[in-house]
């Protein structure tokens, strides 16, 4: 019985946001009917659906089945197909396996190599197995396509440096200082990337966030926020000298540290380091505070050049992570061109075989010369051995191949059974699994995962 | 071939393997290859000390050669270099210690004829107090250089902006190396202040030993030094400024140790 895989589905690059939003499969009431029913040539499915896409992954009996998803698709969103059909691709077989790796990857993803694709299609494969509708393709192409995205963040620095303006502020910041559990930072104003820098502080590991704004409650409410203490915006000179990263984004048209304050504030520290973010426009900190020795001040324009270079790194490291995807999806293509009756009987024959011809030479080379008699009546008994020692499981899997939704397990089973894939499978492959026990740290999506994350 | 010989050519071979792996490692940001160095660099120390205690054994105290002094120095550089390692987590500073170990440990063959002949009632304190008081702050200092170059190209690096090569991404927070100038200026002034005070005892200062440019140099190196101590300890400073001066204070040791070795070496003691 032949298997197809199918991928269909919109992203950013071919649909606008309008477009986006008229076909996401987001809505709680069409999850509730499973999305995408399977029957009627599709035996498994699972869909992705994000802000920046949707992907709807499905193993169907003939390639057909790409038009019947697209209709189902267009009338859950009650549109009409021909709405939906300009901003499509679809893609079969490699093709869908590359795209599902290159997702998973975020080689995909608007910011190249963010992470958070990889937790959505988590959810959307843990989705698909509490609705059974992933079974033994689906379940081994997406634990692939974990694997493959970890490998990519290992092998490649796609992932590596900052790409947005509060997080490269941080990492600049653990330049400068080695262990950020020492660390003091303080907040002047709550601008928005102000209090995204100073999360990416606290979950840096700093020992405490000190906030001073004009508007004292806010400060107040910010520093409930981080857990560290609000101060009267009047004081901050006073405070200066006790804070290692000062992160500015008020409303001020005049700058509110000078280099000449600064001097004072270093004697008083004892000239440790300190470490200037300022994120406002009009600047908030006198650019000379950077000549001072120990002092150092990144403006909003030196973050973005740092974005700007990080995101160029990122693009040189795609290629490498495109040719990982490319080799690991040929291995999936492979597995699953072996997923059939005829393959795998060959595979059972051929393993049997290998081992006898083993024991048979391992067994002459102890018992010394024979005749060629004994010899040729050792390998019939073998033969015989084989034979009938095979007969059962390839019998068990004619039957099970003639029954609809069954060959798939049956020849997975056999095939896991016999080690015939030679690689290991992921021992939480499979949803009815008791106990298992995942060897992936960050999967999430098995069952045992899910027991203990919770 | 002798079994010091092998011993000498295997930590030869211990210390190349280890300085080469530790500047691929670095440069191309491999993990494996660093690793591959380290137990290079630790083979290296375990053939090292065996070299170190077949020749203390073989020769006494007082009779020992200018080459095992050197030895010694390297083989300290190498254990400063591993307390550093697993006590306070700072394995860049391998990078400075191999390549050094494996200059001197090569360096130390060239002096291996030159004999000192101590009188017997000095040799305890010339080794105990002279020779090891200064060979660690010698130590220390060496750390300080390669920690400081690190500092400021970094710092500069930083300052200005500019992106760091590659092989830097990998490198530990300026902190982390003014750390280890804080170490070696906390350790290594009172050490280096009492390997010179041993050495005026049993080599009295005279008219004549103030004309030798080596001792200018260790006085010159001294002074420099507790400025450098001064400077940390009462007026705090850190960071650039103690940097470069650690990177100043170990090259005028190292010219001073290569005049001690090579053209005077307490010429007064020494036969060749």
């Amino acid at each position: 019985m032949d298997k197809y895989l199918i991928l269909a589905g919109l992203n950013y690059k071919t649909a606008p946001v309008e477009v986006r939003e008229r076909f996401a499969l987001t809505d709680p009431a069409l999850k509730e009917q499973g999305i995408i029913p399977l029957g009627k040539g599709i035996n498994e499915c699972m869909v992705l659906s994000t802000c920046n896409r949707v992907e709807i992954v499905a193993v169907a009996n003939a390639p057909g089945a790409s038009e019947q998803l697209l209709e189902h698709w267009a009338t859950c969103r009650n549109q009409p197909v021909s709405a939906l059909r300009p901003y499509v691709y679809i893609h079969h077989g490699p093709a869908a396996v590359e795209h599902l790796f290159t997702v998973a990857a975020s080689l995909d993803s608007m910011v190249l190599g963010e992470p958070q694709i990889l937790g959505q299609l988590k959810d959307a494969y843990r989705y698909a197995l509490e609705q059974r509708h992933a079974r033994v393709i689906l379940n081994r192409l997406l634990h692939k396509a974990f694997s493959v995205a970890k490998r990519v963040r290992t092998e490649t620095a796609v992932a590596s440096s900052a790409v947005s303006i509060s997080y490269a502020a941080v990492e600049l910041a653990k330049r400068i200082f080695d262990d950020m559990s020492d660390i003091r930072a303080m907040l002047i104003g709550a601008g928005e990337m102000a209090e995204l820098a100073a999360t990416h502080l606290v979950n840096a590991g700093i020992k405490s966030v000190r906030v001073a704004n004009r508007t004292h409650e806010r400060a107040l409410q910010l520093a409930r926020q981080y857990g560290g203490a609000a101060v009267p915006f009047e004081c901050l000179a006073e405070h200066l000298a006790e804070v290692d990263i000062v992160i500015s984004s008020t409303g001020s048209h005049e700058p509110i540290i000078r280099a000449k304050d600064m001097r004072n504030v270093l004697k008083r520290r004892k000239n440790r380091p300190m470490f200037f973010i300022d994120i406002a426009v009009p600047r908030d900190i006198d650019p000379d505070v950077n000549s001072l020795d120990n002092v150092y001040l990144y403006d909003i324009d030196d973050l973005k050049e740092v974005v700007e270079e990080n995101l160029a790194n990122r693009r040189e490291e795609a290629g490498k992570a495109a040719e990982i995807v490319t080799a690991e999806a040929a291995i999936f293509v492979s597995w699953m061109e072996e997923l059939d009756l005829q393959p795998t009987i060959v595979k059972l024959v051929r393993r049997a075989e290998r081992i006898a011809n083993e024991e048979l030479e391992k067994t002459l080379k102890r018992i010394g010369p024979v005749s060629e008699d004994t010899r040729l009546a050792l390998e019939a008994m073998l033969a015989a051995v084989i034979k009938k020692t095979n007969h059962e499981p390839i019998s068990f899997l004619r039957r099970r191949f003639a029954e609809q939704n069954a060959a798939d397990t049956a020849i997975h089973t056999v095939r896991r059974v016999f080690n015939l894939d030679v690689e290991n499978v992921p021992e939480d492959a499979h949803l009815g699994r008791r106990k298992s026990t995942c060897s992936n740290s960050s999967c999430g999506t098995c069952r045992s995962c899910r027991g203990t994350k919770k | 071939m002798s079994f010091e010989s092998i011993l000498i050519l295997l930590v030869i071979l211990s210390y190349s393997f280890a300085t080469l792996g530790i500047f691929m490692g670095t440069l191309a940001m491999r993990r494996k290859v660093k690793v591959a160095a380290n137990w290079f660099t630790f083979a290296g120390f375990g053939l090292h000390t065996l070299a170190v205690l077949v020749t203390l054994v073989a020769h006494p105290f007082a009779e020992l050669s200018a080459g095992y002094f050197m030895q010694l120095l390297s083989w300290l550089l190498i254990f400063l270099y591993l307390a550093a390692w697993r006590f306070l987590r700072l394995p860049f500073l391998a990078l400075t210690a191999a390549p050094l170990a494996l200059l001197l440990f090569v360096l130390s063959l060239r002096l291996s004829n030159v004999t000192s002949v101590l009188p017997e009632h000095w040799a305890v304190l010339f080794f105990g107090l002279h020779v090891l008081s200064l060979f660690i702050s010698l130590g220390l200092l060496a750390m300080a250089f390669g920690s400081g170059l690190l500092f400021v190209y970094m710092e500069r690096k930083i300052k200005t902006k500019m992106p760091l090569a590659d092989f830097a991404k990998g490198l530990p927070g300026l902190s982390i190396y003014d750390k280890v100038n804080k170490i070696a200026v906390v350790v290594g002034f009172p050490l280096y202040t009492l390997g010179l005070m041993s050495s005026f005892i049993w080599l009295p200062l005279s008219q004549h030993q103030l004309e030798n440019p080596k001792v200018l140099l260790s006085l010159f190196t001294w002074f420099l030094y507790a400025l450098l101590f001064y400077q940390r300890m009462a007026l705090g400073y850190q960071g650039r400024k103690t940097a470069v001066m650690a990177i100043i204070i170990f090259s005028i040791s190292a010219l001073s140790l290569t005049l001690d070795f090579f053209l005077s070496h307490h010429s007064t003691l020494l036969q060749p």
